[in-house]
């Protein structure tokens, strides 16, 4: 069969093509990771609200159902991601309780369920950032006349660099995702006339649910492509928090 | 001091669950590999039974003992769609095959395009596929030969009952298609395409081709999936696709399935183009010397024969006939 | 503001930290709180501080029960508490001492001028854009003066100020303790330091196992140590006890072991009666040697005899002179020079004598 010299030439020729998909910004290859930028983002964004909002809630007040709250977040930080496409699934699917909404295989129900896997993520290590700031420095900032709010904005201002590496770690979990939002998001491409030309453009895929069907279908030069751009992404994402920890720690 | 004790406490906390995290994870992944460990056992000991029945070693025969068990099964490397063999199709007509040349059939089940994308690899003996289109180019580029028909069944244009685009009762594939494209534009329809390169998908191109429309727009969605994911979404979404009509079959009874066949295919007398003729091809043995080219072509005998086009005409999945005996 | 407590009381879960705590904080003054560490100074700062609710008790500021306050927060903000280890924020020194301003809704413009006062204060002139974080402990301590400075509390509460810091750094922390007092701020130190408290208080409490065992000025507590444990913890080194053998009026004489002890009388043993058992100390530097070219004069009492065991020195300018006089020791400073030229060295038998109004019967207990 094939030799190993024509596999390696077969590897080297998708390489290349799909660096020359990149760099000539091919318009279907840029929209998908338009497409995963946009929907990635904005579901960490959100999730980075709830998750400061509800670490804050956790880490500077006393309310009824804290620890079981605390527990449910600790435990939801590994959800199953397909698991979690399929609960989704069924809440936005025709039948389901919103289906009404018309939400399933667009964008919206793809941030709902990177939201989902995101927030506990993001929560969980932004809790640990919190109540890694000495005690002190809480007491400090209320002897020095804070109020309880001021006390709490100053405790977030020290486990800054905490929390945007909790921030990171949810946007590095939504962009390796592929299993919910395969399932909620369809993988839909629209087919769209572009400067005259028909082209293929992203409506609900994804470097990684794109790398799935292109490997599926042989088309490996685009795989390889969407599979440099989402490395690059996740270099680029783990670069920023090793240069954050590194900041905390000096 | 309690704060620091505290964080001190919750760190011991965290070491310890990452240890738990990590031990659980060992522990998985030990299992997983115990089980996929036993798994390849069991599978070596089911293939040694089954040499040890076609052959039951004779003690007192020593020459055969030594002999037999090691002689290989001869194995048929088959490229096929889906479509074949997720209807059962294959379940029928391998074992018969199998026990008359006394051999393996390994089915490899993919999209048509990837089927034959396997083939041009050398990594099968024979595709069973269903786009006449691309079975021709396989041939013509010299990687196929002795192509056959070997069977039919047919396309359905599948949609809501409201039936924005009007086309229930259409025989013409094409018109359909048009009005599906002109409610589409409207905003009132959307059409959900495979998008994948399957022989479902070379089909759909094919009349989009003769309505003379090059479908764009965002009610046109590519899911890049299979048949399966495709009508899900078209469920979901309420939206018109092109089915083959086995897999139709399968799924109108299912719960919550709402579309509704619109336009018929040609068993049921409805528009030609929507034919699905299913073709076999043995991998050209000049190409890649290593193919079983003998076996290939022994199959694609046993398919088209009158015993095998038999069995396909009498095949049923929910008392429906699927497939249409077509070998000439 | 004046603060005063009353049957004080904080438990924790393990332990009574403070028990019926009755304290008076005037206005303008220099308390210390003297005592060992766990003794429940910083548990009394941060209740003083309103950082912690205390178990019972009552606490009044400016005569009011704290409880009637409906909001604390605009009484919290008429003190500060320098956290023991000076934590800051993680900012930059300028950012640090604004903030308490700032909390206060304190004019931006005002903010600057505020922050270049109270960094000259301190003496860290041109450290605004430093990173609080990155400054050594004495600077941090200086900061964490400035942050609670800056806004002009009328109580400072300061915890351990000088803690892990080289005595340079400690005089001048002191210095900035005293400058920051004259200002007419109201401090209050909790510390282990005796030292640190006679040099900055006008008035020193003494707390142990969670009680105030003796409020009072330095000169009291150092020199009218009220029970034996003030007086160890303050220095009184010589502590002996016996048996009353005789009172008058305005002496007594005491049998401490093969000694008769006469003590003047004053208000701390006015109860004192023939028969009964007491403890008494003298501070080394009321023991005087002698000299032994001049005779003693017989009318003289608590004069007695001795021989030199050991000379250690006592903080650079003293040396402690440690007697034994029938199996009894005796623990005498003197200026060094002094000892010197009176040629005491070990070994040597020398005369002393204890003043009888430095001798202070101590409470039992």
């Amino acid at each position: 069969m094939s030799g190993s010299n024509s596999s390696l030439e077969f590897l080297f020729a998708g390489i290349i093509q799909a660096v020359d998909l990149i760099v000539r910004m091919d318009p279907y290859v840029a929209s998908v990771t338009k497409v995963q930028l946009m929907v990635s983002g904005v579901a960490v964004i959100l999730s980075a609200i709830t998750a400061i909002a509800l670490a804050s809630a956790i880490s500077f007040s006393e309310f009824r159902g804290k620890e079981l709250l605390r527990t449910a977040i600790n435990t939801s930080m590994g959800l199953p991601p397909v698991a979690v496409g399929l609960v989704v699934f069924l809440f936005l699917t025709r039948r389901g309780p919103i289906g009404f909404l018309d939400l399933i295989y667009t964008p919206a129900a793809m941030i709902i369920a990177q939201y989902i896997l995101a927030t506990p993520i993001i929560t969980g290590v932004s809790i640990t950032a919190i109540e890694s700031i000495p005690r002190k420095v809480w007491d400090t900032a209320y002897t020095l006349g804070g109020t309880k709010l001021d006390v709490s904005l100053q405790v977030l201002k020290e486990a800054r660099l905490g929390i945007i590496t909790a921030i990171l770690a949810g946007f590095g979990r939504a962009i390796a995702e592929v299993g919910a939002i395969l399932t909620v998001g369809g993988n839909i491409v629209h087919q769209l006339y572009l400067g005259g030309v028909l082209q293929d453009v992203s409506y609900t895929r994804t470097l990684t649910t794109a790398i799935t069907v292109e490997t599926r279908q042989g088309n490996i030069p685009e795989a390889i492509a969407f599979g440099i751009i989402l490395l690059i992404l996740s270099f680029f994402v783990n670069f920023i928090a090793m240069w954050v920890r590194k900041r905390s720690v000096g | 001091m309690t704060g620091d004790r505290d964080i001190e406490n919750m760190k011991g906390i965290m070491r310890k669950d990452m240890r738990e995290i990590f031990l659980k994870s060992v522990l998985l992944g030990t299992i997983l590999m115990v089980i996929l460990g036993a798994g390849c056992i069991g599978k070596e000991s089911t293939e040694s039974t089954a040499s040890g029945v076609t052959n039951p070693p004779v003690q007192n025969e020593p020459a055969h003992v030594q002999d037999e068990p090691i002689k290989v099964q001869e194995k048929l490397r088959m490229a096929t769609t889906t479509s074949t063999y997720d209807s059962g199709l294959l379940d029928v007509l391998n074992p018969v095959f199998q026990q008359k040349c006394n051999c393996i059939v390994e089915v490899i089940p993919k999209g048509t395009g990837a089927a034959i994308q396997t083939a041009k690899d050398g990594d099968a003996d024979l595709i069973f596929v269903h786009a006449r289109g691309k079975e021709d180019a396989f041939v013509n580029e010299g990687y196929g030969v002795n192509r056959r028909d070997v069977m039919y069944n047919d396309f359905v244009i599948l949609g809501p009952e409201s039936d924005p685009a009007k086309i229930r009762g259409m025989t013409s594939a094409a018109e359909a298609f048009r009005n599906i494209a002109a409610a589409g534009m409207a905003g009132n329809a959307t059409f959900f395409s495979r998008g994948d390169n399957s022989g479902t998908h070379t089909k759909e191109k094919a009349i989009w081709d003769a309505t003379g429309i090059v479908p764009s727009g965002t009610w046109y969605n590519s899911v890049g999936k299979g048949m399966g994911d495709t009508l899900t979404a078209a469920n979901e979404k309420l939206g018109y696709t092109l089915a083959d009509r086995g897999t139709y079959i399968k799924w109108k009874s299912k719960e919550g399935f709402e579309l509704q066949l619109l336009v018929e295919g040609p068993v049921k007398g409805g528009d030609p183009i929507l034919k699905n003729p299913y073709g076999i091809i043995a991998v050209n043995p000049e190409k890649y010397p290593d193919v079983n080219y003998k076996l290939a072509m022994e199959y694609i005998e046993f398919v088209t024969s009158k015993d095998g086009q038999e069995l396909i005409k009498n095949y049923r999945v929910n008392g429906e006939q699927l497939f249409f005996p077509d070998a000439k | 503001m004046i603060i005063r407590t009353e049957n004080l009381c904080k438990k924790f879960a393990d332990k009574q930290a403070l028990e019926d705590v009755n304290i008076e904080i005037r206005d303008g003054e220099i308390l210390a709180i003297l005592g060992t560490s766990g003794a429940g100074k910083t548990t009394l700062l941060r209740i003083l501080n309103l950082l912690e609710r205390p178990t019972s008790g009552k606490l009044y500021f400016n005569g009011r029960d704290m409880d009637s306050y409906p909001d604390l927060t605009p009484l919290r903000r008429k003190m500060a508490m320098v956290i023991q280890g000076a934590p800051v924020f993680n900012m930059s020194v300028y950012d640090n001492i604004a903030w308490g301003l700032r909390v206060r809704g304190e004019d931006e413009r005002l903010v600057g001028q505020k922050v270049t006062e109270v960094l000259s204060l301190v003496g860290l002139e041109g450290y605004e854009k430093r990173n609080a974080r990155t400054l050594s402990g004495g600077e941090a301590q200086r900061v964490a003066f400035a942050m609670a400075a800056v806004f002009r509390p009328e109580v400072l509460l300061l915890d351990e100020p000088t803690a892990n810091l080289d005595p340079i750094t400690e005089g001048a922390i002191e210095d900035i303790i005293s400058r920051i007092n004259r200002m007419g701020i109201t401090v209050v130190i909790a510390t282990h330091k005796q030292s640190e408290a006679i040099t900055l208080a006008n008035r020193i409490a003494v707390i142990k196992d969670g009680r105030i065992v003796q409020l009072g000025t330095p000169g009291e507590i150092f020199y009218k140590p009220r029970t034996e444990f003030v007086a160890r913890f303050t220095g009184a080194k010589n502590i002996f006890s016996g048996t009353v053998v005789r009172r008058d009026r305005t002496q007594m004489v005491v049998r401490s072991g093969d000694f008769d002890i006469d003590i003047d009388i004053d208000a701390s043993a006015a109860d004192v009666r023939t028969g009964d058992f007491v403890s008494f100390c003298i501070r080394p530097e009321e023991i005087l040697i002698l000299r032994q070219d001049i005779p003693v004069n017989p009318r003289h009492k608590n004069v007695f005899e001795g021989r030199i065991k050991r000379i250690t020195p006592y903080g650079g300018a003293l040396v402690r002179i440690h007697i034994m006089a029938k199996n009894t020791l005796f623990l005498a400073d003197v200026p060094r020079h002094v000892a010197e030229k009176m040629e005491l060295v070990k070994g040597k038998d020398v005369l002393f004598s204890l003043k009888l109004s430095a001798l202070k019967v101590l409470e039992t207990g």
